[in-house]
């Protein structure tokens, strides 16, 4: 039995066998018989396509362009000729001449001047990987069809698409923080996630355990450990059941306030479990994802429909959409930002848009026409100063002239800058709502990269300046009588509730699993609570805040 | 044999290229696809997309074989579609 500490970020047990996923970098040479490569070579290739057919008639639009490009580059007959070609002149092994002839071609297209064929280099990689691994027997995420616990060093935003709830019972990982995009998604499927384990000594098979709560990984449990587990999990599932009572009730605080359940959402299938949990609106609906595994951008037709569906499904609550935020730890293929020293300080969301203005454009097309089929709200991200809102805000009005809409649209910010926080008696006047994204209020007020394990403690929202901000930005929503949300990972807290529903907020935006737990949690709670309020503002460190919210 | 001049704001990228090679392979004989002095088999992608063709570029589209009238039309409405 082994027992290895982690980082939790996704709530939950999950118990299962050990899968170990591992993207490859190299490929050894090794001498062989090249009739038997060739065969093996020929066998590995049909199996893959095989299994591509298969995904093809599942993939969804996203992600049917991928399956489809692969499926051409693998019967590609330059690459297909080219294995051939080395097999017979150097004897080498299936694997190796796949991986050669990947590289080579992938080579002609790294020297191109073009961004946009330089980065096919990539595809062409990973499509000469996946035959490789076809040939070696390696596993790999799409292979999953029974139930395990995923491992892996990390995982990128198009193979945690690939998720699925059914097989992936928890996932480990030795890198990604709390707010990467795994992690999102991780918790959106309700799927326990702990990062920052060591994976040293695991091997495929081995029976884990991973729980949220005790924050470890344990590998190859003795079997009363491995009960005393079983049954926690069970007791989970009870809670879980009884937390049903509150589907489609509405959110009312102790004292009767209502203050909105909303869920953070990324795509439509997202938007289906918000209304399934009975949310009462879309707090946040990420739009990055539309724009990501994909060659191009998505046109305003593409981003109409699905606004438009999203708002359908909810029929008629508060959709509020967040425009495009790339930059950071978010790139995409088409889009070149160029490569900066500090991302997160750079070319990010609304700055880019402003830079770059027509993916903006297009998008706020999209926008403006969807919202004649519901209660569409616009939210720009990373807003640091008036200046930006303003440009940001012309923008709209612009293209609201040229398409000749007469309907009013409500337009909000994200409060994720200290310097918004500071200025949002001035920012308060001149929009609809505010939405607070902690999970970049903490990293930039703070200063601590929220990926970087070794300051990963100072990364908090019970942090005391952290909780002024917030205080400070409230306190100038309600003056101006605007709508007040939350959106970052705080929403969801338990603990922080009370303090957030006593300062005022109108909203609290939550991953669609939490919010049935989140409205049960706002039942318990009064709203007015100057107390409260008056002994955060005197608490002076993380311990003491944490104290004054014990107590209450 | 026809001429056909790129305008498209991509080049000739992954799709258009992928809608070609497909039509390519479908047809019994050669498709060659010609930019500068650099020709290749309009069967493969990777061999289409390894031209690098550009907003700009001119390529010239050779079809041989039984039936290449029709495979030309087919290769044409591709590249219309593409705004090319």
């Amino acid at each position: 039995m082994i027992i290895k500490k982690g980082i939790p970020i996704s709530e939950g047990i999950g118990i299962g066998k050990a899968f170990v996923y591992q993207k490859k970098k190299e490929i050894e040479k090794q001498e062989a018989i090249c009739a038997d490569e060739k065969e093996k070579f020929h066998h590995a290739l049909e199996s893959k396509k095989k299994e591509l057919e298969e995904e093809l008639l599942q993939a969804t639009d996203l992600k049917k362009e991928i399956v489809e490009m692969h499926m051409q580059m693998i019967s590609d007959p330059m690459f297909y000729d080219s294995v051939l070609e080395i097999l017979e002149n150097e004897e080498c092994n299936a694997s190796y001449a796949v991986y050669k002839a990947g590289q080579n071609i992938a080579e002609i297209f790294q020297n191109m001047k073009d961004e946009y064929f330089k980065e096919r280099a990539l595809d062409i990689r990973d499509i000469s990987f996946k035959i490789i691994d076809e040939l070696e027997g390696n596993q790999s995420i799409d292979d999953i069809k029974e139930e395990i616990i995923l491992f892996a060093d990390e995982l990128f935003p198009s193979d945690a698409l690939n998720l699925n709830k059914k097989y992936v019972k928890a996932i480990v990982t030795s890198k990604g923080g709390k707010t990467s995009h795994t992690a999102i998604i991780a918790k959106n499927e309700g799927i326990p996630f702990l990062s920052f384990v060591d994976l040293s000594d695991i091997n495929p098979g081995d029976m884990a355990i991973v729980s949220f709560d005790d924050e470890k990984v344990i590998i190859s449990p003795d079997e009363a450990l491995l009960n005393e587990y079983i049954s926690k999990k069970e007791e989970k599932e009870q809670e879980e059941l009884r937390l049903l009572e509150f589907k489609g009730k509405e959110s009312l605080s102790l004292d009767q306030k209502p203050v909105g359940v909303y869920s953070n959402i990324s795509n439509v299938k997202d938007a289906l479990k918000a209304k399934e949990n009975t949310a009462d609106g879309i707090g946040l609906f990420r739009t990055e994802f539309i724009y990501s595994n994909r060659s191009s951008a998505p046109t305003e037709e593409e981003q109409f429909e699905l606004y438009k569906e999203v708002l359908q499904i909810m029929e008629g609550k508060t959709v509020i959409i967040r425009t495009i935020d790339i930059g950071g730890d978010k790139h995409l293929d088409y889009i070149d930002i160029g490569k900066e020293d500090n991302p997160f300080l750079g070319m990010r969301a609304i700055r880019y848009c402003l830079k770059e203005e027509g993916i903006f454009r297009t998008q706020i097309r999209a926008l403006l026409r969807a919202s004649q089929y519901g209660d569409l709200k616009i939210m720009f991200p990373m807003i640091s100063s008036l200046e930006e809102l303003l440009s940001a805000k012309k923008i709209v009005e612009e293209e609201k002239e040229n398409l000749e809409i007469k309907k009013p649209i409500s337009i909000g910010i994200m409060i994720e800058i200290p310097s918004a926080a500071i200025l949002s008696d001035i920012l308060a006047k001149h929009v609809d709502f505010f939405s607070i994204g902690t999970n970049d209020l903490i990293q930039y007020t703070l200063a601590a990269d929220r990926m970087n394990e070794s300051v990963s403690y100072l990364y908090s929202y019970y942090n005391p300046a952290v909780l002024r901000l917030i205080k400070m930005t409230a306190d100038s929503a309600k003056k101006a009588g605007i709508h007040l949300g939350i959106c970052g990972d705080m929403a969801g807290d338990e603990k922080i509730l009370p303090y957030l529903i006593a300062l005022g907020f109108d909203e609290l935006s939550v991953p669609t699993s939490k919010v049935l737990k989140t409205r049960y949690n706002l039942s318990r709670h009064d709203s007015k609570n100057e107390e409260l309020i008056k002994n955060m503002g005197n608490a002076s460190t993380e311990q003491e805040v944490l104290k004054t919210l014990k107590n209450g | 044999m026809f001429k056909v001049d790129i305008n498209s704001e991509n080049g000739l990228h992954a799709r258009p290229a992928g809608m070609i090679a497909k039509i390519a392979q479908a047809f019994a004989g050669e498709v060659k696809i010609k930019k500068g002095d650099k020709e290749v088999d309009a069967k493969s992608i990777m061999s289409i997309m390894s031209l690098g063709i550009q907003k700009g570029d001119s390529i010239i589209v050779d079809v041989i074989g039984m039936g290449s009238e029709l495979i030309e039309g087919k290769l044409k409405e591709v590249f219309d579609s593409f705004g090319e």
